[in-house]
């Protein structure tokens, strides 16, 4: 085998396993999300590690979740809940926001199952 | 194997990531009071970083324009009407408030859009949300005086009413009519392939190069989604629910789509969704279907002329319309309707 062959076949080897990365493997599982405060320097995350993170808003520090892939909003100092309430986003795509803090998240990943999200 | 073949494997596998006119261009930020997402591709860059400054602009006019409660051209116009006078009326409003009595027109009674009076009697005029329902009372001596529709007189340069009491709040219909504009204005870019969404309500134009876009429809009760579906280029997907802004008083949900025949938060269904072209429409038909209610809903959407329809009554049961379902997958085939979220 000519050195040629052995790029070739290694190449091809390399297709078929990222074939079977981008069709198959867990198509709804985000990996990152991305964290903007006041519409500027979005932050990605990883989804992968199970932890808490403290974000600095306009009006105080909002605590979001990350456990199993997904995330949340634990707790946001604002009235009305809204970013509370919404829960667990897991799907590329899923977003929510704190609007008094000005703090968004959104799911984001390789294998985007959604565009957008309706609500 | 040739040098050829090589370089032509290693061209393909290349090739898929590196167009930049096939990256989707993702833009948010606070605008419009909530919070909007655009997604844009088929263009460079600098175009779309352009696109979305000149939308965030237009938003936050808008946003000015027409607030029911803010100062503002709208707020000033409802000043105007409260001391019962005539108001001045310019082209930042005359639109769009033909367009909102045309639809509360053809609505039977189930979308209204000069109910701001008994909006904040709720205390849903507000940033803040209510902690308690107003008193039977407050609310039944509202009713009893209710602003017709009809009373409204939509002139050349000026508005006028016959009722005092009526205060436009175009909360459920302005969102579908800025979707409409912003939409407008990328297409005037030359932007070809896009989606706007605001606050969870959005538009798309286009396609995402090789595919359509894909729209995820939040389950009303649980995280995740409830369904999907693709949307055609020039189509919006609205839904009205009672899980976007409520409070639990004594063990019940109160939200803020209020049913202009009786006064009282919506009860009978937990969203409606709506594919249609027009967002304007698509909006306040999401509002009026809502209110209606799984008996009234068919009569109300053909009133409307909207032909895809999903509701989610208050039972969890999901309805749709033929139209509909040919259009949509579903996720889960029951809503189990409990506060656990």
């Amino acid at each position: 085998m000519k050195t040629g062959d052995k790029l070739v076949l290694f190449l091809a080897t390399l297709f078929v396993v990222s074939l079977y990365v981008v069709m198959w493997a867990s198509p709804d599982q985000a990996d990152f999300a991305r964290i903007t405060v006041d519409g500027k320097d979005p932050q990605l995350v990883s989804l992968a590690a199970d932890r808490h993170i403290d974000t600095q808003g306009v009006s105080g520090v909002s605590e979001l979740e990350i456990n199993h892939g997904r995330i949340r909003f634990v707790h946001s100092p604002c009235p009305n809940q809204i970013c509370v309430h919404a829960g667990w986003l897991q799907y590329g795509g899923e977003f929510a926001a704190c609007l008094p803090n000005r703090i968004a998240i959104e799911v984001v990943g390789n294998n985007t199952l959604f565009d957008s999200i309706n609500f | 194997m040739k040098k050829p073949a090589v370089v032509f494997i290693l061209l393909m596998l290349l090739q898929a990531c590196s167009d930049p006119l096939q990256v989707v261009h993702k833009y948010t930020y606070f605008a419009f009071g909530t919070l909007i997402e655009l997604s844009i591709t088929g263009v460079d860059q600098a175009l779309a970083d352009r696109a979305s400054a000149q939308l965030e602009q237009e938003f936050n006019q808008m946003h000015h324009d027409w607030h029911a409660w803010q100062p503002g051209p709208l707020y000033e116009v409802n000043q105007h009407l409260a001391r019962g006078e005539p108001a001045p009326l310019g082209e930042t409003l005359r639109p769009l408030l033909i367009k909102a009595k045309a639809y509360a027109a053809l609505s039977q009674g189930t979308f209204h859009p000069g109910l701001g009076h008994l909006l904040k009697l709720w205390g849903f005029q507000s940033d803040d949300l209510p902690t308690r329902p107003p008193s039977q009372t407050d609310v039944d001596n509202f009713m009893a005086h209710k602003p017709d529709l009809n009373g409204i007189q939509i002139g050349t340069d000026q508005v006028r009413t016959d009722n005092p009491l009526l205060q436009f709040d175009l909360g459920g219909f302005a969102k579908g009519y800025g979707i409409d504009r912003a939409i407008e204005h990328l297409q005037g870019l030359g932007i070809k392939n896009a989606i706007v969404n605001a606050g969870g309500d959005l538009k798309v134009i286009g396609q995402r190069h090789d595919r359509r876009w894909r729209i995820g429809i939040r389950h009303p009760r649980r995280p995740g989604v409830m369904a999907s579906l693709e949307v055609h280029d020039g189509e919006s997907v609205f839904t009205s629910g009672d899980y976007e802004r409520f409070f639990i008083y004594e063990g019940k949900r109160y939200h803020h789509i209020l049913d202009p025949r009786t006064g009282y938060p919506t009860t009978d269904a937990m969203s409606v969704t709506i594919l249609h072209d027009e967002a304007a429409l698509a909006d306040a038909a999401a509002t009026a279907i809502l209110v209606a209610g799984p008996e009234a809903w068919k009569k109300v959407a053909e009133a409307l002329g909207i032909k895809k329809v999903m509701l989610v009554d208050s039972e969890g049961n999901i309805h749709m319309t033929p139209a509909m379902k040919d259009r949509i997958q579903l996720a889960v085939d029951h809503i189990e309707n409990d506060e656990d979220r």
